[in-house]
């Protein structure tokens, strides 16, 4: 159907938002690729299924949650994988903890150098944030994105991923405390 | 039901207590650790400022498609069947 109208509304849709939706993804995913491109098959769905668009919800949020299921599909791949390699505790050690699960010496958490008050270091803090977040496993950085991006409570995460509670309560642990580090190793007062 | 709790123990409970998933046990075993663990005071202080900016991520993303990749997306819609 390439007639001139949809391509008025093509370009509309794409010009109007393509940037808004791309933040949203790489918010998410961390290679900026595949952010693209999941954004990309978010509009030709959106396009596919446009009778499917009832006029309720605004456009930015019917393709905003188009958007979100593709991101949970792809988090799901990584939490297949998770159930073949994790076992929860055993083989891959925890490095921040000591045997009698005290704070291991070189973990031992500092004070950060630096506070979040001022937009610039705020802007520093968030690309400190994804460098840390690139670090993470992949399941560990879905599990923290559905939690603070998307305020899931762990119910629904552990439903959404299908991995156990006790699965998740690792997760989150790993993720948090690796984050903390990495954050305070690389946010210095300047 | 044991009293001290580990550093470990402790940032877990930490954790859970972000959902509001501790017992009024855990509760009081967190704040006993917390109450003798200068590292887990400064982890819990840290996590509650983290957590705040964690949330606001959205709001810093400031990615953008080239307008080359624009159009391509729009060449493709076009030309999509439905």
């Amino acid at each position: 159907m390439p007639d001139k109208k949809y391509a008025h509304l093509a370009s509309e849709w794409v010009n109007t938002y393509s940037s808004q939706l791309l933040g949203f993804a790489i918010s998410r995913v961390k290679d900026e690729h595949l952010a693209k491109d999941l954004v990309q098959e978010t509009f030709i769905s959106a396009w596919k299924n446009i009778e499917q668009y009832n006029g309720e919800a605004s456009i930015k949020t019917w393709l905003t949650t188009i958007l979100k299921n593709k991101i949970i599909d792809h988090y799901r791949k990584a939490a297949t994988r998770l159930t073949d390699s994790f076992d929860g505790h055993g083989a891959d050690r925890d490095i921040f903890f000591d045997d009698a699960d005290h704070w291991a010496k070189a973990q031992y958490p500092q004070e950060f150098s630096i506070n979040s008050n001022s937009s610039v270091e705020k802007k520093e803090f968030y690309a400190i944030l994804a460098a840390c977040r690139k670090k993470l496993k992949a399941i560990q950085d879905a599990v923290f994105s559905l939690k603070y991006l998307d305020g899931m409570d762990s119910e629904t995460i552990c439903k959404e991923l299908n991995i156990s509670p006790s699965n998740y309560w690792v997760l989150i642990h790993r993720a948090k405390v690796q984050l903390r580090g990495c954050i305070e190793t690389k946010w210095i007062n300047q | 039901m044991k009293l001290h709790i580990s550093c470990k123990e402790a940032v877990d409970h930490i954790n859970k207590k972000e959902e509001g998933k501790l017992s009024i046990w855990q509760k009081i075993q967190l704040w006993n650790h917390l109450a003798i663990c200068v590292l887990c005071k400064r982890f819990s202080i840290q996590n509650k400022m983290l957590t705040k900016l964690f949330k606001q991520t959205d709001d810093f993303a400031t990615h953008q498609f080239t307008n080359e990749e624009k159009k391509k997306i729009i060449d493709t819609l076009v030309t999509t069947e439905d």
